[in-house]
């Protein structure tokens, strides 16, 4: 054996563990999937805050059109929310009682084709005795494969201190959702608990 | 007929004693493998445990998913051969739900920490009681390229990290020949890697120390 042979041995050997891995992450759970960001504005006092009301509806924001949704997972959202602003001890007023926050929802939807070629196998197995070593003439076979990237955006807004100069309203509160199982309604209550179980920081009691 | 069959028989003893005496000779003579420069591969599985900075937070848990391949020329009258190897080390652990600080954000994920090296390092191997003794104790110097993969998952999101760094190592095993002179065996080591890998948790370098079975073939 040439020592050449040697080196191309060895070196598609490393290529080939290189190339093997297998997904570490292929057995999560939904639950397990999902990630929770928040941020919050670090000279705000929260306690200075006492009613807060939500939006009517969720706000879909989306490659294909943007629009309102309150679907059963949507209206779950809203509710969820609502109850764990109570728990921290917000009052709930609707959007005319003088809402010391606001909070708005929203749901990015945005999806992507990917077009794709399917490898086909040409062979055949030979059942037709008469072509013998024939092999399929098949043209380039194509086809789409979906990508959505899909998550919760919560925004919580000063309403009580608004930039009329810029006409602004300032941003107190900012969480998203990410992973997979977003709009499954069963898994809203763990999913919006877990916004205010980290952001301890909003409680006003 | 008498005749005829004891003459046979005078031929046929004639002719064992004349093939006793070549099969001596064939036993004074070295073997192959001392005779001529070889060729020797070792294919190991490995048991290894990280050491240094990856341990604090990343993966400090032992692994059993690691392999190597090493191609060797085995030199004549001399105890030592040289040659190359690839491998894959390979590491993970899972931690529970927890919250970490990222730039200004709190983010609550269920973290899956990975790493991979694929060493691609040239060996020289010292054998010290020849090269084709039953029972070969050696050691091993390593050195070359590791191609690093760092991939540290919150839920399904990944903060990943490629490069090839260099790479060096040591080792010392043992070669059994399952026959005299026979060209398979087992092969017993205990060696330590380390790079020079840095990112994220890995300050300095990643080291590991793994213990490995293997099977080898040496041939001409």
């Amino acid at each position: 054996m040439k020592k050449h042979t040697f080196f191309i041995i060895t070196l598609a050997f490393g290529a080939l563990l290189a190339a093997c891995s297998k997904d570490p992450i292929s057995d999560l759970t939904y639950e397990d999937t999902q990630v929770f960001f928040t941020n919050h504005d670090k000279e705000a006092n929260f306690k200075e805050y006492k009613s807060f009301s939500i939006v009517d509806s969720v706000y879909i924001i989306s490659n294909q059109g943007e629009g309102t949704s309150l679907s059963e997972t949507d209206l779950a959202m809203i509710s969820r929310i609502i109850h764990n602003m109570k728990q921290m001890g917000y009052e709930y007023v609707g959007p005319d009682d003088d809402p010391d926050v606001g909070i708005t929802l929203e749901l990015v939807d945005n999806r992507y084709l990917n077009l794709v070629q399917i490898p086909v196998g040409g062979y055949w197995g030979g059942y037709w005795g008469g072509y013998g070593g024939w092999g399929m003439g098949m043209p380039s076979y194509y086809t789409y494969q979906q990508v959505q990237e899909l998550y919760w955006i919560v925004n919580m807004l000063d309403l009580k201190n608004p930039d009329t100069a810029n006409q602004k309203l300032k941003v107190l509160w900012n969480a998203q959702i990410r992973g997979e199982g977003l709009y499954e309604p069963s898994l809203v209550p763990p999913m919006v608990d877990q916004l205010f179980k980290q952001s301890s920081y909003l409680k006003n009691n | 007929m008498n005749r005829h069959i004891l003459a046979i028989f005078a031929f046929l003893f004639a002719g064992l004693g004349v093939s006793e005496a070549q099969r001596a000779d064939l036993y004074t003579l070295e073997s192959p493998y001392q005779r001529y420069t070889h060729n020797l591969a070792t294919l190991r599985w490995l048991g290894a445990v990280p050491l240094g900075s990856i341990t604090d937070g990343y993966v400090d848990k032992p692994s059993f998913t690691n392999y190597s391949l090493s191609v060797e020329w085995v030199f004549r009258n001399m105890p030592i051969s040289a040659g190359l190897e690839a491998g894959k080390y390979y590491f993970e652990q899972r931690y529970p739900r927890a919250i970490y600080t990222v730039g200004q954000n709190e983010v609550s994920a269920v973290k899956t920490s990975t790493y991979t090296a694929v060493p691609l390092t040239g060996l020289i191997k010292y054998h010290f009681l020849g090269t084709n003794a039953r029972l070969s104790p050696y050691v091993q110097v390593n050195i070359g390229a590791h191609i690093n993969t760092y991939t540290d998952y919150f839920g399904i999101l990944a903060d990943q990290k490629k490069q090839t760094t260099l790479g060096f190592g040591g080792g010392a095993g043992l070669k059994y020949f399952f026959k005299n002179d026979g060209p398979v065996g087992l092969d017993v080591a205990v060696r330590y890697d380390q790079n020079t890998f840095k990112y994220g948790y890995i300050t300095n370098g990643v080291g590991t120390l793994a213990g490995s079975v293997g099977l080898f073939y040496r041939w001409w």
